[in-house]
């Protein structure tokens, strides 16, 4: 798999840490769409308190990233910059569930997509197409 | 209570501990080695990890009387003569740490990585082999690079 993300963060003082928050802003944003998810029972109780039950993604959930920028100075402070840690964790979730929601043919897919959402969401898809036929 | 004897980075210790301590109390509270972290105490994030007879051990899965009369390495035991080691040295260089809560750990991994795989570690074994240890921020990527560099390095 290739992953590539290009964004817009000013002036760069420093690539190296830019792009690592980068870096680590897309594996959150992969997490949030595919593993992670607070999950309460009926009575408020948080149910995926530990890591026992909370998926945090692995190195082998992920491909190493392809990062690059352009440069438009940030026209509102001294130095012409702008935030970067975040960045990476805005587009991925969108860019991972459009992936999914262009495969399965409809938006009803829930995050994080697990396997078992995938597969209603399929479910889904095959009800659809009988449907329309 | 339960007396264990065991090697810390080379040097004999010995403690009086309750027998249901765990390596990794023995390592932070009693030899104050806070180098060693704790990140969620149910084995799952390998921030804990140290060698144990050359072995990479969550330490927080063993108790200290396991330990006794074996080697244990933890991440202060790795740099010698005022140099760090060359897989601490590759992280440092490749920006393989953020906040460095799980670097104690990666590090303790990937030495023993390096030490049972050889020097040539290819992306894929690198991803596979950090299963066991969890890192929030960088997403994995300088990590692997670093881990990658060092074992060349240590050559």
């Amino acid at each position: 798999m290739k992953w590539t993300a290009i964004d817009d963060f000013g002036i760069v003082i420093n690539p190296m840490i830019v792009e690592g928050q980068v870096h680590g802003g897309i594996a959150q944003g992969v997490g949030q769409a595919l593993l992670e998810g607070a999950v309460y029972d009926k009575h408020g109780q948080l149910v995926t308190g530990s890591y026992m039950d909370y998926c945090m993604p692995r190195a082998d959930n992920l491909p190493s990233f392809n990062v690059d920028y352009v440069v438009t100075k940030c026209p509102s402070n001294p130095l012409g910059i702008k935030g970067c840690g975040e960045a990476g964790a805005i587009a991925a979730p969108v860019a991972v569930v459009n992936a999914i929601t262009n495969a399965v043919g409809h938006e009803d897919v829930p995050m994080p997509a697990t396997p078992q959402a995938v597969w209603a969401a399929v479910q889904k898809s095959a009800k659809l197409r009988k449907a329309a036929e | 209570m339960a007396s264990v004897t065991l090697t810390v980075n080379g040097r004999t210790v010995s403690a009086d501990v309750d027998p249901r301590t765990l390596l990794v109390q023995l390592l932070r509270e009693h030899l104050h080695l806070t180098g060693t972290h704790v990140g969620c105490d149910t084995s799952q994030c390998g921030a804990c990890v140290v060698h144990v007879n050359g072995r990479a051990v969550k330490s927080c899965t063993l108790l200290a009387v396991q330990a006794d009369g074996a080697k244990v390495v933890t991440i202060e035991g790795l740099a010698a003569n005022g140099k760090l080691h060359p897989m601490q040295e590759a992280f440092r260089e490749n920006h393989g740490l953020q906040c460095g809560f799980c670097t104690p750990g990666m590090i303790m991994t990937a030495v023993e990585l390096v030490n049972r795989k050889g020097n040539n570690l290819d992306e894929h074994t690198i991803r596979e082999e950090l299963e066991g240890n969890l890192c929030r921020c960088t997403g994995y990527h300088n990590i692997v690079k670093a881990i990658a560099a060092g074992a060349k390095a240590m050559r």
